[in-house]
């Protein structure tokens, strides 16, 4: 009987073990790829945003296309593309 | 693939509405926009319809002060990254790699090369939407390598 007990005692341990294992196998290789974290900027960036600033971007008609022209493969529409000239940088709108 | 590249805002505007003084119009005053917001503003967007479906949605935000450290491999790496960050399990070939390079002393980091096919294989699988800010922050000669990956 302590023989069986101890035997439940030990694999649920293990298991234990495995799950911790398990998941820091995960982040170990997240974290191998590359140490750069560009959510945590993502999140500090729309946290500053000010709130349906911008909007009409997401309304013009190129970003839509672009948007719901999904899933064709090797369609010319893969890639949107917001450029600028050469060397104006920081830009803002008002 | 999906890409979503934003540079700088006047193209932006540009590109969409045809004249500026139209996108001076419609925001408010006083309210400074920075082509990390429109970026952010897009990836929230993709992030919301992505919700409860099979995509997958990247980001990367180029800054100049950062160069050194979004080297191509490390940029690309956290691209796959956030691609991985969906799924249930590591795909196989991603985690063996891993161990493989545990075998050398002091490990390996991943060569571009490997991160590309990577990348490749979970976004054939599914649909992936990766969006880029300030690609003109980004050192040229890592620039030409970057799109030269993803295309």
């Amino acid at each position: 009987m302590s023989h069986i007990n101890s035997f439940n005692a030990t694999n649920s341990y293990n298991n234990v073990w495995n799950d911790c294992t398990v998941a820091d196998g995960r982040s170990q290789i997240l974290a191998w790829l590359s140490p750069l974290e560009p959510r945590l900027r993502h999140q500090d960036i729309r946290d500053r945003r000010v709130e349906n600033v911008g909007e009409w971007l997401l309304q013009a008609e190129e970003f839509r296309n672009w948007q719901a022209n999904t899933g064709r493969g090797e369609s010319d529409n893969a890639a949107l593309f917001c450029y600028g000239d050469p060397g104006v940088g920081k830009t803002y709108i008002r | 693939m999906q890409l979503c590249f934003a540079m700088v805002i006047q193209g932006l505007a540009k590109l969409t509405l045809g004249e500026k003084d139209e996108a001076r119009g419609i925001q408010r005053e006083g309210q400074v926009l920075t082509s990390r917001d429109f970026s952010s503003l897009v990836i929230d967007r993709l992030c919301d319809q992505a919700r409860g479906q099979n995509i997958a949605v990247a980001c990367f935000y180029f800054d100049y002060a950062a160069r050194k450290e979004q080297s191509p491999t490390s940029m690309l790496g956290a691209i796959l990254k956030q691609v991985l960050g969906g799924l249930e399990e590591v795909p196989r070939e991603i985690s063996q790699a891993y161990e493989d390079q545990k075998k050398v002393i002091g490990g390996r980091g991943p060569q571009r090369s490997d991160i590309v096919k990577m990348l490749q294989t979970t976004s054939s699988e599914r649909l992936t939407f990766i969006c880029i800010d300030a690609m003109d922050e980004c050192v040229s000669e890592h620039r030409i390598k970057i799109l030269d990956s993803l295309d």
